[in-house]
């Protein structure tokens, strides 16, 4: 009985996750599909020929290597800043004592309930007015603060034990110093999750990138993708093959650091 | 907080006296001014402009105040009242599924001894994958003509669907079987709106496993263990312990998946626009109320209409996060607060 019903865990969990990773294992299987057999219908489960080349032809059909050029920069910028506003701001409210100390906490805390729909547009117009359309700082700026990574930031320094800070003054050592040498390595790993949060939200984000840029040089690879797609013209196995190299920095960045990216997402909630 | 020093132990009191001196306040504001002015500019200034923005006409740029104007033409805007109607059976469609199915896959993942994190893995895999590129994928696999979906009804024998591109609602067969002539409305969403929905609770599903796998560590094993000793069956532990215990957890995923389904944008943008203009296709039958703001304002570049919409989108968003609070908050059972 027991391991009937243990067999049987094992049976579902298996369908639902074939039927959830299959998406993915159809893309990669049809990206490599000649035009010809991605045609047939029921389709060919198995490729009968392996058409490579089909990702060189979809790189080249857009400007990718600009768009990859774009997100990367875009990406690892918004993730350094963002790290960098949240460590300071984190260091402030965890190990810092100041007048207004909770006041200030509690402004910033309401950003959370912010509506991003009504940001938008206002966010827009602001850009505008900075004639900063198809810019990188339109592009980055606005995600380069964020106020769950000013929280885990702030419990990390919190987690540092006060003696600390006040060893380190008494023998002389800055506030300055202090973070740069001391704290600042001791909450690397949370530094980490927030870098890593701050990357894959700037990658993956699309609404955003696509008000701010209208020049096709400045797109994102999103953006980028999302024309591709409503280009009819475009076959579905170079779609396909333009999908997998999109998802591929990301999946590789996600297989590497599973367990950060689980938890620090879940940590942060449904976004985006 | 100033007068007050007069109780306080003279450690703490030189402390303060010694972070004073040294300029301990004046770096603490200067670390919090690079988040803060962020946080102003693209932030807080929003929600005032965005009101600013509604009041007036724009084309571009701004051409004058209309004062309520905007918000006058949003009562007449039929159109809005189905893109709200298509929302909320978005939001029925995904919120619940989302929950079940995590809450149900979490329970089994929790007693599965080995290959658990690999289970875990692939899961939240379309979580952290873009909405761009996960949307185009299941275009294709949801293709009318060529798609897997289609292939594999067609090994059961059930007959090609034509998912994103059919616009009448999934109730119709069943009428038309009935022999029953209704009104569109009462048709339900459309079966574009459906597969739309499908696709978003694959999305989501992986992010509601994790949190209800947090969830069901943090029960104490004892408090299981106790139940069993006491003579409960599983279903009973369930029914009884396990349920309950969770509803902190399920609480909090049905009030942010719920916020989250109202914002959704990305994913149904890309799965259902074809060329560059025929957003929420097919017919509008999966235009929901974001698709239909950003519509205005991108498309038609009605600024200070869209944001009007924006606004009241958001309060309604509010009103229902509010609603959740009132009515279900007081059956979940925390544990720390019942002392």
């Amino acid at each position: 009985m027991k391991t009937g019903l243990r067999a049987l865990g094992y049976l579902a969990l298996t369908v639902a996750v074939l039927a959830v990773a299959f998406p993915f294992l159809w893309m990669l299987d049809s990206s490599v599909k000649s035009q010809l057999e991605a045609t047939l219908f029921p389709p060919s489960v198995w490729p009968q020929q392996w058409h490579v080349e089909n990702y060189a032809a979809a790189w080249n059909a857009a400007p990718f290597g600009r768009y990859f050029l774009n997100s990367g920069i875009v990406s690892a910028l918004t993730a350094l800043i963002l790290t960098g506003t949240s460590a300071l701001a984190g260091y402030a409210f965890g190990t810092l004592r100041f007048r207004g100390r909770s006041t200030v906490f509690a402004l910033f805390l309401a950003s959370l309930f912010v509506p991003p729909e009504v940001t938008l547009i206002p966010n827009f117009l602001t850009i505008n007015f900075l004639r900063w359309q198809n810019t990188y700082a339109a592009l980055i700026l606005p995600n380069a603060v964020g106020m769950f990574s000013i929280l885990l930031l702030r419990q990390a320094f919190r987690g540092l034990p006060r003696e600390l800070a006040e060893a380190a003054s008494l023998d002389g050592c800055s506030r300055w110093s202090y973070l740069w040498r001391i704290g600042l390595p001791l909450v690397k790993p949370m530094l980490t999750v927030v870098a890593l949060l701050g990357f894959l939200r700037a990658w993956n984000d699309f609404l955003w990138p696509l008000v701010v840029t209208s020049d096709e040089s400045m797109r994102t690879v999103q953006v980028g993708l999302s024309v591709f797609v409503l280009d009819a013209s475009v076959q579905y196995p170079l779609l396909m093959a333009a999908a997998c190299f999109v998802v591929a920095p990301i999946l590789v960045f996600y297989l590497v650091a599973q367990r950060q990216f689980v938890t620090s997402l879940a940590t942060t909630g449904l976004k985006g | 907080m100033s007068v007050s020093s007069a109780v306080e132990a003279p450690v703490r009191r030189s402390n303060r006296r010694i972070a004073l001196v040294r300029g301990e306040e004046r770096d603490a504001y200067l670390c919090l001014i690079p988040a803060l002015v962020l946080l102003a500019v693209f932030q807080y200034w929003p929600v005032l402009y965005d009101v600013y923005v509604s009041l007036h006409q724009w084309k571009v740029v701004e051409q004058g105040y209309v004062g309520l104007a905007n918000y006058q033409r949003i009562l007449g805007d039929a159109d809005f009242g189905q893109a709200l109607i298509q929302t909320v059976y978005y939001v029925l469609g995904t919120v619940p599924f989302e929950l079940a199915l995590g809450c149900g896959i979490a329970l089994i993942l929790f007693e599965v001894k080995h290959g658990a994190w690999f289970y875990r893995l692939l899961f939240f895999m379309p979580y952290v994958t873009s909405p761009v590129a996960v949307a185009i994928v299941w275009r294709w696999v949801l293709n009318g003509d060529l798609g897997a979906a289609n292939a594999l009804l067609g090994i059961f024998g059930i007959k090609s669907l034509t998912w994103l591109d059919e616009p009448t609602g999934i109730l119709n067969p069943l009428y038309t079987a009935l022999g029953l002539k209704l009104p569109d409305w009462a048709a339900g969403p459309s079966l574009a709106l459906v597969s739309v929905m499908i696709v978003t609770v694959w999305f989501y599903l992986g992010l509601h496993i994790v949190i209800y796998l947090a969830g069901l560590t943090a029960i104490p094993r004892e408090v299981r263990e106790a139940a069993r000793i006491d003579g409960a069956s599983s279903i009973q532990v369930l029914r009884y312990v396990i349920f309950p215990l969770l509803t902190p957890t399920t609480f909090f995923l049905l009030v942010v998946a719920t916020i989250g389904a109202f914002q959704s944008f990305s994913l149904i943008y890309v799965l259902t626009t074809n060329g560059s203009s025929d957003i929420g296709s097919p017919l509008g039958t999966t235009l929901v109320a974001t698709l239909y703001v950003f519509e205005r304002f991108y498309q038609d570049l009605q600024l200070g209409y869209a944001a009007a919409l924006a606004l009241l989108v958001a309060l309604i968003v509010l009103a229902i996060t509010v609603l959740q609070f009132a009515v279900l908050e007081r059956r979940v059972y925390y544990e720390t607060s019942n002392e």
